[in-house]
């Protein structure tokens, strides 16, 4: 424990003075153009302005715009399509994908179809979604569960799959039987592909969580992103672009924190 | 030793053949093997490398089925892995993801095992192999040697009627093989649990085991079977002596005749 916390203590301090040139030197150059109107704010509005529409997003102090102070609703209502359709991408690919890595006759069954499907890019399937589940919620969440259920899938194949035989005879040989066989060697064994998988596929939900919520639902980050647009609010437009990207970074430590406190609260055996 | 029927671990005429992978039929590994390990015997198996040793202990493991002959352990067929019959192999495959003392535990968790009995058995059997204190460490955090006791705790842990070692020592430095050749010595006499060695290191197999088969080159056949003539306790002195050096040199004289 105490080597882990060294470690993580010395990559927050150290920071890589390299990797900020670039980012400060936009920022300054930005600050230019703006100041001096080289380019109008209804195509850039200054990052002092920015700033503040993101507080006033927020909180709605300023009341900037006709979207102070919604972050909380929009972002709640794109956080909750996120959580569905990822955990229904997550169930499915998971369940399905652990099957296919340890049956070759399961992998014969869904690798062809899973393949075909993967190849049409998630994008293309937006069209025939309207059509069938109408502009929305049903649409977002088919898109974010189809789109984010492939990386979920492909990994928990791969970790099943890959498990060491050397660690299933072990197994075998200390008396597990198909099934704890299953739960205390192949799953933690596959974990580490499991969990890049889940990752993966939250980060694609957020992508399409946006996309769905372009064709036009009425709460929801993207939702408002369009809307913005269609208003003029270049400003909300770029403050709503941070926010997700916010949001998905949340999201992957929230999913992270709650894989490891699995793993601790059941000294480091699933069952 | 004196054989009890119906005891100890029998296999008769056992020929395995493995489909080759460039389809000129078969690779045979094994040619009518016989063998007895009696009840509470030590026994060594050497030869060349290659020849099938590790296949043999498979399938008294029961990780591989046999096609012709029988293997049969205290009366009963042997058709699958068991924790009647423990393995060490050559290097220890601990669960990375369970600590050492979790490591310990698995099997008697398997076996439903109480909470406070499992508790007692691990300290025991990390006791014994001099691992006391490391219960929470994680197998990566150990050397190769202090891995590889641990696993002997694993399989000790199950009281397993045999004990099945699959090269234990081959991963380690010289130093460390012969302290745990001692140490392994040491339990062998303490629990009596019947013991199958494979190794190619013949001294090791002369230090320890009663009585040794020797293996030709593949497919594998028994050339020789001797009982080791050397009393025990067997000390560290004994590898000097000059009756220890002649079976050694006869030993691998034999061994190097195949190839």
């Amino acid at each position: 424990m105490k080597t882990k916390s060294i470690s993580r203590n010395k990559r927050v301090r150290k920071i890589d003075f390299y990797g900020l040139i670039i980012p400060a030197l936009i920022l300054t150059i930005w600050y230019l153009v703006t100041a001096n109107g080289t380019v109008a704010p209804y195509l850039l509005p200054s990052p002092e302005r920015l700033g503040r529409v993101a507080i006033d997003f927020a909180l709605g102090n300023w009341q900037f715009t006709p979207y102070a102070g919604s972050l909380l609703e929009h972002a709640a209502a794109s956080s909750l399509r996120v959580m569905r359709g990822f955990l229904l991408a997550a169930c499915l690919g998971l369940s399905l994908g652990l099957l296919s890595g340890r049956f070759q006759i399961m992998k014969r069954i869904f690798d062809p179809t899973v393949n075909l499907i993967r190849a049409i890019p998630g994008i293309g399937w937006l069209p025939l979604a309207m059509v069938w589940f109408g502009v929305g919620e049903k649409t977002t969440l088919f898109l974010i569960s189809l789109a984010a259920f492939f990386p979920i899938f492909i990994n928990a194949v791969q970790g099943a799959a890959n498990v060491p035989p050397l660690y299933l005879r072990a197994g075998m040989m200390l008396g597990a039987n198909r099934l704890t066989l299953f739960t205390t060697v192949i799953l933690p064994a596959a974990l580490p592909s499991l969990v890049a998988g889940l990752r993966l596929g939250l980060g694609i939900s957020w992508a399409y969580v946006v996309l769905g919520e372009l064709t036009g639902v009425n709460s929801g980050l993207g939702a408002v992103m369009m809307d913005a647009r269609m208003l003029g609010h270049v400003d909300i437009v770029m403050v709503t672009m941070i926010y997700i990207a916010i949001l998905g970074w949340l999201s992957d430590r929230i999913l992270l924190g709650i894989l490891r406190l699995c793993r601790l609260s059941r000294n480091g055996e699933i069952k | 030793m004196t054989e009890k029927i119906d005891s100890g671990l029998i296999m008769d005429q056992v020929t395995l053949k493995f489909s080759s992978p460039d389809e000129e039929g078969e690779l045979e590994v094994l040619d009518k093997v016989s063998l007895k390990v009696a009840e509470g015997e030590f026994v060594g198996i050497v030869g060349p490398s290659g020849c099938g040793k590790t296949t043999l202990l498979n399938i008294v493991a029961g990780f591989q089925p046999i096609q012709e002959g029988s293997v049969v352990h205290n009366g009963l067929p042997i058709s699958k892995p068991s924790p009647e019959r423990a393995v060490v192999f050559q290097s220890a495959i601990l669960f990375p993801w369970l600590s050492v003392h979790d490591n310990v535990a698995y099997g008697l968790k398997r076996a439903k095992v109480s909470r406070k009995l499992i508790k007692s058995t691990v300290k025991e059997h990390l006791q014994m192999v001099g691992m006391a204190g490391f219960e929470n460490y994680t197998p990566r955090q150990l050397s190769g040697g202090m891995q590889q006791r641990v696993a002997f705790a694993r399989a000790l842990a199950l009281k397993p009627r045999m004990l099945l070692l699959d090269e234990p020592f081959a991963s380690l430095d010289a130093q460390t093989r012969v302290i745990m050749q001692e140490l392994l010595q040491d339990i062998h006499r303490e629990y009596q649990t019947t013991t199958l060695l494979v190794t190619h290191d013949v001294e090791e197999a002369l230090f320890l085991a009663d009585k040794i088969y020797v293996l030709s080159k593949r497919p594998a056949r028994v050339i020789e079977e001797f009982n080791v003539p050397f009393a025990r306790p067997r000390g560290l002195t004994l590898r000097g002596e000059a009756g220890f050096a002649e079976l050694k040199a006869a030993l691998l004289k034999k061994i190097r005749e195949q190839f």
